[in-house]
């Protein structure tokens, strides 16, 4: 998993490099949760949280679930979450559980 | 190759066919060959030797000794016509000058050797042996070939008699000829008797076991003996006497043994009657396309123990049903390759003649056999949908889900290789999300309860189905409920349902979802 910070543009990107599933869910928790935990991230110095899945074949419902999780804790922050994916798959799988409805959804 | 079927030693004296137009040398030639026991026939040019070796015919000369220079043509001339008249007749070339180029042209076509004149006398005893000595082996060995390719032939014509209307069936010998054996034949107006069999060994040997129990199953079949006495009978054969001696023995561990699965269909009592010594447990299909497994476990071959317990069951059947039967062959290629039996049986299937060019059909170490026997039954398509998996899981595998759909998706590519990246995806995730749920919900997580999986493709409209189904009592829900709730509220539950919903073009929740069935059209 690949994490990039730009204060710059007000954007804080994660890029995964794996599916997002039950069973890596649960590896990537830990430090994403730590990420958006730690003072010395400065969250207040960004706007937008960027999950780039560009690389993502497969979510399933236990990666999503976990995902909805660490959307809740970005939307208490007040900043906006966006997501990139380009597998077709992905894509639809966010559009079938309704989830473009709280997010902005981007097909690369 | 089997002791049964190697040659006898030659009893008659070897004769050699002498080609040389120098009288001197040829009488030279003649008297050291006779000394040491050879006939010998004369000829002094490349027309002479061809006429001698027509009049004695192919088979005749053990050995041909022909000088490279001869008035008509060379040496060279007459090695290329024997070679098509007699491709294991070998031949000695003499010349006076040893130029590569027509050695390395000698040797190509078929010389064994090539002996420079004035000829050293020892040197031609040993060159005129070696020779004789190789065509004797060719020989024996192109007629083993034969024998076999025969036996082969007859082996995979009785097989393929099998194959009726009503039976379907993949027979991959590992050789020519090999254990594994199956037949199919009507008993009376309404019922007929299967057998199955993988003798051990790839050998004749094995391939005349199973015939020779074919045929005792079919006769004492017809004249109304139960498959128990049957089978017992020859197991006792196997054990007391064939397993006995030493000399029918072509391995060294434990004699021959037997897998074995009969079936007697009696559609007029809708009965099966199944008896399964070390055979994989055969599946049938019910019309509607589940799947049952008949019985747990085949217990030992025939031939191991003279106790062993021989018992068929009894099982309902209907009209529309189909039995796949396979040997060990197809189970443990699939298993080495990680991929179920069922899917590599289509694959096999699918490739019809063909079969032999697929990559994984080279890696097989035993002989492969499987069969569709069919039930018919008026108005009622038979064995259109085709079992690809059929397996139980522990309800304690939902770590292990990662492994197990690896799993599934290699056995789907391989059984059908033309579904899209699409199908595949969500084939895969939504077995994926419905497996996980009856682990976790219908199995409590708990090792000793199992959740069924059941894939199947059907042949003619294209689509796959999955079963689910777990041993729990289900629960209620509203799922167009919960698909609204999830558009209104962001919630980290119930996506499961969700995802199983939309990924597939058709879900039935039976027992209050504690099965679940899924469609999916390609």
């Amino acid at each position: 998993m690949k994490m990039h910070l730009d204060t710059q543009h007000g954007t804080f990107t994660i890029t995964l490099n794996c599916d997002l599933t039950s069973t890596t869910v649960e590896q990537l928790r830990p430090e994403l949760h730590a990420q958006l935990a730690t003072p010395a991230n400065p969250g207040a110095a960004w706007k937008l949280f960027r999950l780039d899945l560009a690389a993502t074949k497969m979510v399933d419902s236990v990666g999503l679930n976990r995902f909805i999780g660490l959307l809740k804790a970005i939307q208490q922050r007040g900043a906006r979450m966006q997501i990139l994916c380009a597998n077709p798959n992905v894509h639809r799988t966010f559009l079938f559980t309704r989830l473009d409805q709280h997010l902005e959804l981007i097909k690369l | 190759m089997s002791n049964l079927l190697e040659a006898a030693p030659p009893t008659r004296r070897r004769r050699v066919l002498v080609v040389e137009d120098d009288a001197v040398n040829r009488t030279y030639l003649r008297l050291n060959l006779e000394k040491w026991g050879y006939q010998v026939l004369l000829a002094q040019s490349v027309e002479a030797a061809q006429h001698e070796f027509s009049q004695q015919g192919r088979d005749h000369f053990d050995c041909v000794i022909s000088d490279y220079w001869l008035p008509d043509q060379t040496g060279l001339d007459l090695l290329r016509w024997l070679k098509i008249q007699d491709s294991s007749l070998a031949a000695i070339m003499l010349t006076a000058d040893g130029e590569r180029k027509l050695i390395t042209e000698s040797l190509r076509l078929g010389a064994v050797d090539f002996l420079e004149k004035p000829v050293n006398v020892q040197r031609l005893q040993a060159a005129v042996d070696r020779a004789s000595n190789q065509t004797t082996r060719q020989r024996h060995m192109v007629r083993s070939e034969s024998a076999m390719e025969n036996l082969g032939r007859t082996q995979r014509w009785m097989v393929h008699a099998a194959e009726k209307q009503f039976v379907e069936l993949c027979f991959h010998p590992k050789f020519e000829a090999g254990g594994d054996f199956l037949a199919h034949f009507q008993i009376n107006p309404d019922s007929y008797g299967c057998l199955l069999t993988d003798v051990s060994g790839h050998d004749p040997q094995a391939a005349y076991i199973s015939a020779y129990f074919h045929g005792i199953f079919r006769g004492m079949t017809l004249r109304a003996a139960p498959l128990t006495n049957i089978f017992s009978y020859f197991n006792d054969f196997l054990v007391n006497e064939w397993n006995q001696s030493d000399k029918l023995r072509t391995t060294n561990t434990g004699g021959t043994s037997v897998a074995a699965a009969a079936l007697l269909v009696d559609s007029r009592q809708q009965t099966l009657s199944l008896l399964n010594c070390g055979a994989p447990v055969p599946i049938q299909v019910l019309p509607d396309g589940r799947a049952q497994l008949l019985g747990e476990t085949g217990g030992p071959p025939l031939g191991w123990f003279p106790d062993t317990e021989i018992q068929a069951t009894l099982y309902p059947i209907s009209g529309g049903s189909t039995v796949y039967l396979w040997t060990d062959g197809l189970a443990d290629l699939a298993e080495a390759q990680g991929v179920h039996p069922l899917c590599l049986a289509m694959a096999l299937q699918c490739a019809g003649k063909n079969a032999a060019q697929l990559p994984i059909l080279r890696r097989a170490t035993d002989d492969i056999l499987f069969a569709a026997v069919y039930q018919p039954d008026a108005g009622v398509e038979v064995g259109l949908l085709q079992p690809l998996i059929v397996a139980d899981y522990p309800g304690d595998q939902e770590d292990e889900i990662d492994g197990l759909s690896a799993g599934w998706r290699r056995s789907l590519k391989l059984a059908l290789p033309d579904l899209t990246e699409a199908a595949e995806h969500d084939i895969l995730l939504a077995t994926r999300e419905t497996m996980i749920n009856a682990m976790k919900h219908g199995c409590r997580g708990e090792a000793h309860l199992t959740v069924r999986l059941q894939v199947s493709y059907h042949r003619l409209r294209h689509f796959v189905r999955v079963w689910v189904e777990d041993p729990g009592p289900g629960h209620e829900f509203d799922l167009t409920a919960k698909a609204e709730n999830l558009a209104q509220v962001l919630t980290d539950r119930h996506h499961g349902l969700i995802f199983i919903t939309n990924l597939a073009q058709h879900v039935t929740f039976e027992r209050n979802g504690a099965t679940v069935i899924l469609d999916f059209h390609l």
